[in-house]
């Protein structure tokens, strides 16, 4: 459905109600393949739809919708990819190529494996509170579909890895 | 050979994975899948090793150099960490 002409900074009122009936549906579909990540390979959708918004727009969308999320009586832990699913499917169906970026840190020991999943449109960070460029400075690759993967510094354990034996180095 | 790797075939990383040095480790990724991997220092050793060309012998001829491990037993984990990955798609035969 086009509510809006062209892009545009400001969230009309129709914009509103229409992100508001995508939410719930959104919250299930991340609730559904938040443990099915790499098996479901998530396709996001392509931002050449119809309807537009600015970047500015996209801003305003995000604090809001951030909001929203935020004031739900429900918490499962995990929200920074909650919001972040919601986030991208709702901007990228509303025309801007948001990218979803998911970040690991501390592989050395998995059961302490730490994880992000921000924003950004053109590499610009999308209404963020973490210092995502010093937790997640190594990029490891973009993904076509729209999604970039990040790793941070490792960790010292040893659980968990691929390992071909465990031996000293020569002197 | 009997455990499937011939120790003179080289292989190359399959097109769907990236890998980094992060800090002591090797982190690759599935850009397809998202999927991480992180090999510990020896893997990382091998990683290297195969990914710049070296056959199976070599890569285990260069851990035997560098690490204080018996011949046979590196032979016997390396082909056991090659075979892993190979059955994970990260490498191909060349």
């Amino acid at each position: 459905m086009n509510f809006i002409s062209g892009e545009t900074d400001e969230l009309s009122l129709r914009t509103r109600l229409w992100i508001l009936f995508q939410i719930p549906p959104l919250l299930l579909r991340a609730w559904y393949i938040k443990d099915r990540l790499q098996s479901l390979q998530i396709a996001l959708p392509d931002p050449g739809f119809p309807v537009k918004i600015s970047e500015k727009g996209a801003d305003k969308v995000a604090r809001w919708v951030t909001g929203i999320l935020e004031s739900l009586p429900f918490r499962t832990g995990h929200f920074c990819f909650y919001r972040s699913i919601v986030l991208v499917y709702i901007i990228r169906r509303l025309g801007v190529p948001a990218v979803l970026n998911i970040g690991l840190t501390n592989f050395g020991a998995r059961s302490k494996t730490r994880g992000h999943c921000w924003l950004t449109i053109d590499r610009r960070l999308l209404f963020e509170k973490v210092d995502t460029g010093n937790l997640y400075p190594f990029e490891m690759g973009y993904n076509k579909t729209g999604i970039c993967y990040w790793a941070g510094s490792a960790g010292n354990g040893g659980e968990g890895r691929a390992e071909a034996g465990r031996v000293k180095r020569r002197d | 050979m009997s455990d499937g790797l011939d120790g003179s075939e080289v292989y190359t990383i399959c097109e769907d994975f990236t890998w980094r040095d992060v800090n002591d480790e090797v982190v690759v990724l599935n850009v397809k899948s998202g999927e991480y991997f992180t090999f510990n220092d020896v893997g990382r050793f091998v990683w290297k090793a195969i990914s710049s060309g070296k056959n199976v012998d070599e890569s285990v001829r260069m851990v035997v150099d560098e690490y204080d491990v018996e011949p046979e037993k590196a032979a016997s984990e390396i082909r056991d960490f090659i075979r892993n990955i190979v059955a994970q798609k990260m490498l191909k035969k060349t």
